[in-house]
């Protein structure tokens, strides 16, 4: 079964769920909420809500991610917002601006 | 990965979707969506909602209203229910509709169906590989005439006409394969009787051409009115006017008549 794409030139406003994996190369605005990986590509820009297990940026995201796996935000990936994930990776380069939060008691 | 954007299947999309690229709609979209692009629902797919595409082939569900600015084509898996706008629509056998059709009503002009276009290519294409091929076979013709379908290499009679014959056949075969669904009255008479119809119609068609051309060259010398009201539009009448420092203005046929005058007075 192939991922959803959301190729360069396409823009999504609104929700976006589901159980496959999503990369998204456009531009979405809203809400992402997957029982899947999202990937935000190089040239992709989110500015939405996230609730999926794993997130791997590498384009821009602004807004809010809780994810109950993995967030993972790579050299070339600009992120505002808070995170709320119990494993966090940040690669050297990248950017961030925003809480973290990993739920250590 | 056809498809530069593809809503998978379990992927479900509410909002808007706006492109302009091609869209593959495997999962489920509920809201609108407006691309300048082609649109493909594919089985299994479901949108609710607002479709404006250049092209969308739906072979899903489609609940809402489909637009198109070139054409329409709903697969034979196709099951919709919406108000379709579209300049061309194709429907497939087993395609399912329920709703409003405005074909070629409000869209754009379509670009010509590619199905008109080759056909007319193929007849006219074949059109030059009849004459081309008839005159091949004229060259044997004193042999046995080439009226057997198939040629039998393993008939009894191996004389040597009999073997230029089949030659010959082989050679018109093909073409006549390639002519058949074109000519078909052509092809079953005997090769024979065709053989001296074709030049004649070749140059019968020359012949026509050149008097057309000679038509022309003595319309060109002796103007009329008619020919002026035909062949021209009001602004060549006036650019023909200035050129000879007359005045532009008036209706078109006073046009002519100054330019005629003109004309008969220069001669």
């Amino acid at each position: 079964m192939t991922d959803t794409i959301i190729g360069k030139n396409t823009v999504i406003d609104g929700e976006i769920t589901g159980s496959q994996p999503v990369i998204v190369e456009g531009t979405v605005k809203g809400r992402i909420a997957l029982e899947a990986l999202v990937t935000i590509a190089n040239d992709g820009r989110v500015e939405a809500d996230i609730e999926t297990p794993q997130v791997q940026i590498n384009g821009q995201l602004t807004g809010n991610v809780v994810a109950n796996e993995r967030v993972e935000i790579s050299a070339d990936g600009r992120m505002v917002g808070d995170i709320r994930s119990p494993r966090i990776l940040i690669a050297d380069g990248a950017g961030f601006k925003g809480h973290i939060d990993m739920d250590v008691e | 990965m056809a498809y530069p954007t593809t809503i998978a299947a379990g992927t479900h999309v509410a909002g808007s979707i706006q492109a302009s690229e091609d869209i593959a709609v495997e999962g489920s979209v509920q809201g609108t969506i407006s691309l300048s692009e082609v649109l493909i629902v594919a089985p299994g797919g479901v949108v609710h909602g607002d479709i404006q595409a250049r092209v969308a082939q739906i072979d899903g569900v489609v609940v809402g209203t489909i637009q198109a600015t070139e054409r329409i084509l709903l697969g034979p898996t196709a099951r919709v229910q919406a108000t379709i706008t579209s300049p061309l629509l194709e429907m497939n056998d087993g395609a399912q509709l329920a709703g409003e059709l405005n074909i070629g009503v409000d869209g754009e002009a379509p670009a010509p169906a590619r199905t008109t276009a080759s056909t007319t290519s193929r007849s006219s294409s074949t059109a030059p590989t009849t004459s081309r091929a008839i005159p091949t076979a004229s060259s044997s013709r004193t042999a046995t005439p080439a009226r057997t379908t198939t040629p039998a290499p393993s008939a009894p009679q191996s004389t040597t006409p009999a073997s230029v014959a089949t030659q010959a056949a082989s050679v018109t075969q093909p073409a006549a394969a390639a002519v058949t669904t074109v000519v078909e009255e052509e092809q079953e008479q005997p090769v024979e009787v065709a053989t001296p119809a074709a030049p004649e119609e070749s140059e019968a068609s020359i012949e026509k051409k050149e008097p057309e051309k000679a038509q022309a060259n003595a319309e060109a010398d002796a103007i009329t009115f008619q020919e002026l009201d035909d062949d021209y539009t009001v602004k060549e009448l006036r650019e023909e006017l200035r050129r000879r420092d007359l005045p532009v203005t008036g209706s078109k046929s006073e046009l002519i008549e100054r330019l005629l005058e003109a004309e008969s007075q220069s001669n």
